[in-house]
């Protein structure tokens, strides 16, 4: 007798209490002056997700102890760094930031993009980049054996991450339009070995949506002070997903809803600025 | 009980054979057994039972026992899997080793659900092994038995498994199946052991963990011998799955019909097997996944091509992101499996990447679904995308981009990286860059650096020849890549310098040396620098928890930079166990 397969397109998830229990709340991102950040995770036995992000504008205002961070220090950009788990299996599916940096008189930028720890791209900041890939950025898998019944789920997780980034440099100002981005989906597909059953697992999950758009102009710093033009911004999507077991029995079919969460949605203007900054 | 050898001797010889009571026929079969368990904890009290079949040393004896079992099997709760078996299984121990044959005889199989075990391999007989202590330490099937019959027979044998032990209580290490747990064993009055299992103390390779409590109930005659066991076990699954709780139930009974002297043909019969049988496994061995694989693959292909799965790409381009992530996701899976089902879709996939009016988004997701085949043959359509004068560079961004992601890389692959590292296009050059140090680390995984197939040689040629730190700091990011030793010297050489520190201290997560974590942990504790020191931590990321861990407890209570204890945070969660 053949194996068989169950048809499968399901997504990662545990319980529906579960995953209620571990929802995170949707933390709001804290802002100091023009530098904004957050860092969140949520995750159950069988998924996960963490992310953190920045973004915003640093000075020598940060600094100002600090020899080696000259009069005219600036840093300023976005970045992200996220990790999805599946089956137990944790991997940072993205870091990608576009900085722009000036110090004692020079100007560099860099654009970074890594999945699961491979640096796809690394490169100088001196034109517009419009950066981004859909991939399967890592997969996992359960092999469960109970009581001489076998039972193996293969878990993906894929999506799209990048960085778009348009910048700047004059020897008058730094202006940088940057948006890194990740979205991360799980999705399983099942196989119990089975003559006359199969079980199979419906739905989705999004695993993480996270957007941060930094739209930055500044002026080299001159007697403690600079002009800026500034708004960041941020969208975050998580944790959303309803997950359906079917169960082929043989002639019969049962099927049971697991999962049907709602996730959270959370997004807005973290900082908006126009005018002079001085300390 | 009767003793009627000669009714055993009209026995078929290849009547199935189950492991059920295994337990108590682990003694009764094995003469290695006989001796105390030395892993057992001795307790004082009553003499050791012997349940041995025969003293006689020539006159070996088959006990015979009915038997059934029942087992129930529930995914999120519902039903999934019932089985019930029931008819008789002999036990004959086979003089001079270690080994008893165990056959079952006129089975009778009821399965809903699950796989069912052929009727043939299971009147098939087993060998079961036993190790010097006497604890049942494997099973030896006919290469010819199904999985679902092993499968059965191992949760038969297993279910009733007993380990001798002195006094009136012992503890010992018992497997099964799924893995290694604590049996702890009770005398109760002069004809009662009772063994109870909490648990399990590790499951075997690549399982998932279980948990589990059982209770085996053994009867012994006046003599001894044993006249009858129940065992009663119930497991789940320790963590919740992707499809809920699996969950299961199983009972076992053994009691003792027959007994009768072994026949010289039964003997022989016997000992014939044990030249032919595999080698005792109580476990399965780390599963041969691949048919699993490729039925799971061809259930996702089905009814798709790759015609329609472009169109269907094609149709989320220029839609609001956030509404066609998951679509794409999905859409890329399926190509993946599509190309791994059907090697001719990889060449049409291939071709059509390269040709020169495909779009941005068909690039995108052409190049993905390649990615997520992850075979030999996409690699090489990727690569030939590359050398391709007709393809669009986008589309050769793209390709670059998936070779940087998978886990294949030969000559043709790196000759493609290296051609496209040398473009006149900056960021097909960056892209193709990033891959070729990836590939170096794959190369270096599987094994297959030689003689001009050495891209982090390479690498390390143009690092040397860089003239700014621009450059430097691409190398450096395409050298943290590949994971090379050789790269070592280069990268500490980098940290010296505030610009190409954090790309440097990030570029050693992959080194397989204690050096590296090494310069790392100095980084991340003496560094003035916050970027520095968090590029330190996102690299510890990849390192060993073993060494990493105390590491990072300590750094957390002394780091104050918010960021930098983002990256530490991180670093502890992937590496704590759950």
């Amino acid at each position: 007798m053949q194996p068989k397969l169950l048809p499968a397109l399901a997504l990662l998830t545990p319980l529906a209490a579960l995953l209620v229990a571990s929802s995170p709340a949707a933390a709001a991102p804290s802002c100091s002056g023009p530098v904004c950040q957050d860092a969140a995770g949520w995750s159950d036995s069988g998924f996960g997700a963490s992310y953190t992000f920045w973004t915003g504008l640093q000075s020598k205002k940060n600094f100002q102890t600090d020899p080696s961070y000259g009069a005219d220090y600036l840093k300023l950009g976005a970045e992200i760094q996220a990790t999805a788990k599946a089956f137990g299996v944790s991997k940072p599916i993205v870091d990608a930031y576009a900085l722009i940096y000036n110090n004692n008189g020079e100007s560099w930028g860099g654009v970074h993009v890594a999945a699961v720890g491979v640096v796809l791209y690394s490169a100088s900041i001196t034109n517009a980049i419009p950066f981004g890939v859909s991939r399967t950025f890592f997969k996992a898998d359960e092999d469960i054996s109970l009581l001489g019944v076998h039972i193996d789920l293969d878990g993906k997780v894929g999506g799209e991450l990048g960085v778009d980034v348009i910048p700047s440099i004059t020897s008058s100002y730094l202006s940088l339009m940057a948006e890194p981005y990740a979205r991360a989906y799980a999705d399983v597909d099942a196989d119990v070995g089975a003559a006359c059953a199969s079980v199979s697992v419906k739905g989705s999950l999004t695993a993480l949506d996270l957007h941060v758009p930094a739209a930055i102009t500044v002026t080299y710093p001159e007697d403690d002070s600079m002009s800026v033009l500034m708004s960041l911004d941020y969208s975050l999507h998580s944790l959303d997903g309803k997950l359906k077991v079917e169960l082929e029995y043989c002639l019969d079919t049962d099927s049971k809803t697991l999962v049907n969460f709602d996730g959270f949605t959370a997004g807005g203007q973290l900082f908006s600025k126009w005018g002079t900054i001085s300390w | 009980m009767k003793r009627r050898s000669s009714r055993l001797v009209a026995l078929p010889l290849l009547a199935a054979a189950l492991l059920g009571g295994c337990a108590l026929l682990q003694r009764a079969c094995a003469p290695a057994a006989l001796s105390p368990v030395a892993a057992a904890t001795a307790a004082p009290a009553p003499a050791e039972v012997s349940i041995t079949p025969s003293a006689r040393a020539e006159a070996t004896e088959r006990r015979v026992y009915a038997v059934t079992l029942s087992r129930h099997v529930t995914i999120g709760g519902e039903t999934f899997v019932e089985t019930r078996l029931e008819g008789r299984i002999s036990f004959l121990p086979i003089p001079g080793t270690s080994l008893c044959e165990a056959r079952l005889v006129d089975p009778s199989l009821d399965v809903k659900g699950g796989e069912s075990p052929s009727m043939a391999d299971l009147r098939r007989p087993v060998l079961l092994a036993h190790d010097e202590d006497g604890r049942l330490e494997g099973v030896r099937f006919d290469a010819r038995t199904d999985e679902a019959s092993r499968l059965l027979l191992t949760s038969l044998v297993t279910a009733t498994q007993y380990t001798r032990g002195k006094g009136a209580a012992w503890s010992a290490d018992e497997t099964d199946g799924s893995g290694v747990y604590r049996a702890d064993y009770e005398r109760n009055g002069e004809r009662t052991i009772v063994r109870r299992k909490r648990g399990f103390v590790r499951m075997h390779e690549g399982l998932t963990p279980l948990a589990a409590e059982g209770e085996l109930r053994i009867l012994v005659d006046g003599k001894d011998v044993i006249e009858s066991a129940t065992a009663h076990e119930r497991s789940r699954t320790s963590r919740k799955t992707a499809i809920g709780d699996v969950a299961g139930e199983l009972r076992v009974s053994l009691r003792l019909v027959d007994r009768a002297e072994a026949t010289s043909r039964e003997l022989a019969a016997a000992r014939a097997l044990v030249e032919d049988y595999e080698a005792p496994r109580m476990a399965m061995p780390r599963r041969d996944r691949s048919a699993s694989k490729r039925e799971m693959d061809e259930r996702r292909a089905a009814g798709h091509d790759l015609a329609e799965l472009r169109a269907a790409f094609a149709e989320t381009d220029g839609q609001p992101r956030d509404e066609v992530g998951k679509r794409r996701a999905a859409l890329l899976h399926t190509a993946g499996a599509l190309f791994r089902v059907d090697p001719a879709e990889v060449l049409a996939a291939g071709r059509a990447l390269a040709t020169r009016g495909v779009t941005d988004a068909e690039a995108n997701f052409l190049a993905g679904g390649l990615a997520a085949a992850g075979t030999e043959e996409a690699a090489h359509a990727l690569a030939n995308t590359l050398t391709s004068s007709e393809a669009t560079i986008e589309a050769q961004r793209h390709a670059a981009v998936s070779l940087a992601m998978m886990p294949v890389a030969d000559e043709g692959t790196v000759s493609a990286l290296s051609k496209g590292a040398a473009s006149d296009d900056p960021a097909l050059g960056n892209l193709s860059t990033m891959a070729l140090g990836a590939a170096g680390r794959t190369l270096a995984t599987n094994g297959d650096v030689g003689e001009g197939l050495d891209p982090v040689a390479d690498l390390l040629a143009r690092y040397a020849s860089a003239t700014d730190d621009a450059e430097r700091d691409m190398l450096l990011a395409a050298l943290g890549n590949s994971g090379d030793a050789r790269a070592f010297e280069v990268i500490q050489g980098a940290l010296g310098s505030a610009r190409l520190a954090k790309t440097a201290a990030y570029a050693l997560r992959f080194l397989a040396m204690p050096e590296a974590d090494t310069l790392l942990h100095t980084l991340g504790t003496m560094s003035p620098d916050p970027e520095v020191r968090r590029a330190t931590y996102r690299a510890a990321f990849f390192r060993d928890a073993n060494v990493w861990l105390p590491w990072l407890e300590a750094a957390l209570a002394k780091e104050k930079d918010t960021r930098v204890l983002e990256a530490i945070r991180a670093a502890l969660a992937h590496m704590a166990p759950p």
